[in-house]
């Protein structure tokens, strides 16, 4: 027998329940439990949908909430390799380099100080990027929850306290070494906020794309 | 999945063979179709193919395409072309790699 829309939103919501709570995760599961159950109402002597259900849920939920921490973990590691990518694109090492250069001049051209406060604001451009991103994506165009989308969140909290481990060694800059640590810290930190706002773009729209039936 | 260890290696490798075979499957289908194939020997869980087909797919040997099908919405995987090529290679290690233990296991096969 083949499900009806009422059963697919019956085993969306239960596993919904079951905190699988990211929708590009739920579909393959929708799915795949979908397809299970109607192969044993077709095969097996199985009264109707609810009965399937229950047997499939007794027998697999498990290994259901199991996939879903794997799907997670999958969702993860595609942020970093997608991220890795990026990395190794020849326009990453020349944008440290002209940030670099970049820095270099402004600590020449002005004091030290304005160099220190122009820094110190690079966790809020990763800030920035993170909200208009992530927040803007997730809560004003308020789309369902997507794994790869929400989980960009981790990167940009880990990048976005980066500059502050190269802040907080040098006060003042006690020569060559400390400059090219301050500068090179900083030109890092901007360089990885710029490739994460890169991809978290690249893979919103990717998912927009995919999932647009469903988002 | 019955003998896990022994066909872990190589899940990979059946899920490109698949691939390579049909135009595209989803992962119901494929699991399926192992299940067939080998008479029932081989049992693959969804823990175990969901994330090897997330990682070949994030590797760009897989391609996706999410279709509506019977009130539910599918994805389906597809080999690109650098998959194509990966199934050649995979394949091909995997019949050195019998050829290999079955002269260890029973040389007068090999």
């Amino acid at each position: 027998m083949n499900l009806t829309k009422e059963h697919i939103k019956f085993i969306d919501t239960y596993l919904e329940n079951s905190d699988i709570v990211y929708a590009d995760i739920r579909m393959e599961m929708v799915d795949h439990v979908a397809s299970d159950i109607e192969e044993r109402t077709q095969s097996e002597d199985i009264r109707g949908f609810y009965d399937a259900f229950k047997e499939y849920m007794v027998e697999n939920k498990v290994q259901l909430l199991e996939d879903n921490r794997q799907f997670i973990k999958s969702a993860d590691k595609k942020i970093w390799r997608t991220l890795l990518n990026e990395l190794k694109k020849p326009i990453t090492p020349l944008l440290f380099l002209v940030l670099c250069i970049g820095f270099y001049l402004l600590y020449q051209n002005y004091n030290l100080e304005t160099f220190i406060n122009f820094t110190s604001i690079i966790p809020l451009i990763g800030c920035t990027g993170f909200i208009l991103t992530y927040v803007v994506y997730q809560g004003v165009k308020d789309h369902k929850r997507f794994s790869v989308v929400e989980r960009l969140a981790f990167p940009f909290l880990a990048f976005y306290q980066l500059p502050n481990i190269f802040l907080s060694r040098t006060k003042e800059i006690n020569g060559i070494s400390d400059l090219i640590w301050l500068i090179g810290g900083a030109s890092l930190a901007l360089t990885l906020m710029s490739v994460l706002i890169i991809i978290s773009i690249k893979l919103f729209l990717r998912y927009e794309k995919r999932f647009k039936s469903i988002a | 999945m019955s003998n896990s260890k022994l066909y872990k290696g190589s899940l990979n490798t059946i899920i490109l063979k698949l691939l390579n075979q049909h135009d595209k499957m989803y992962g119901y289908e494929i699991t399926q179709k192992v299940k067939a194939l080998t008479k029932g020997e081989l049992n693959i869980t969804e823990g175990a193919l969901y994330p090897a087909l997330h990682k070949l797919e994030a590797e760009g040997l897989l391609d996706v395409e999410i279709a509506k099908v019977d009130n539910r919405l599918r994805k389906y995987y597809k080999l690109t072309e650098s998959g194509t090529k990966e199934t050649v290679n995979k394949l091909e290690e995997l019949a050195e790699y019998i050829k290999t233990m079955q002269a260890l296991v029973s040389p007068k096969l090999a």
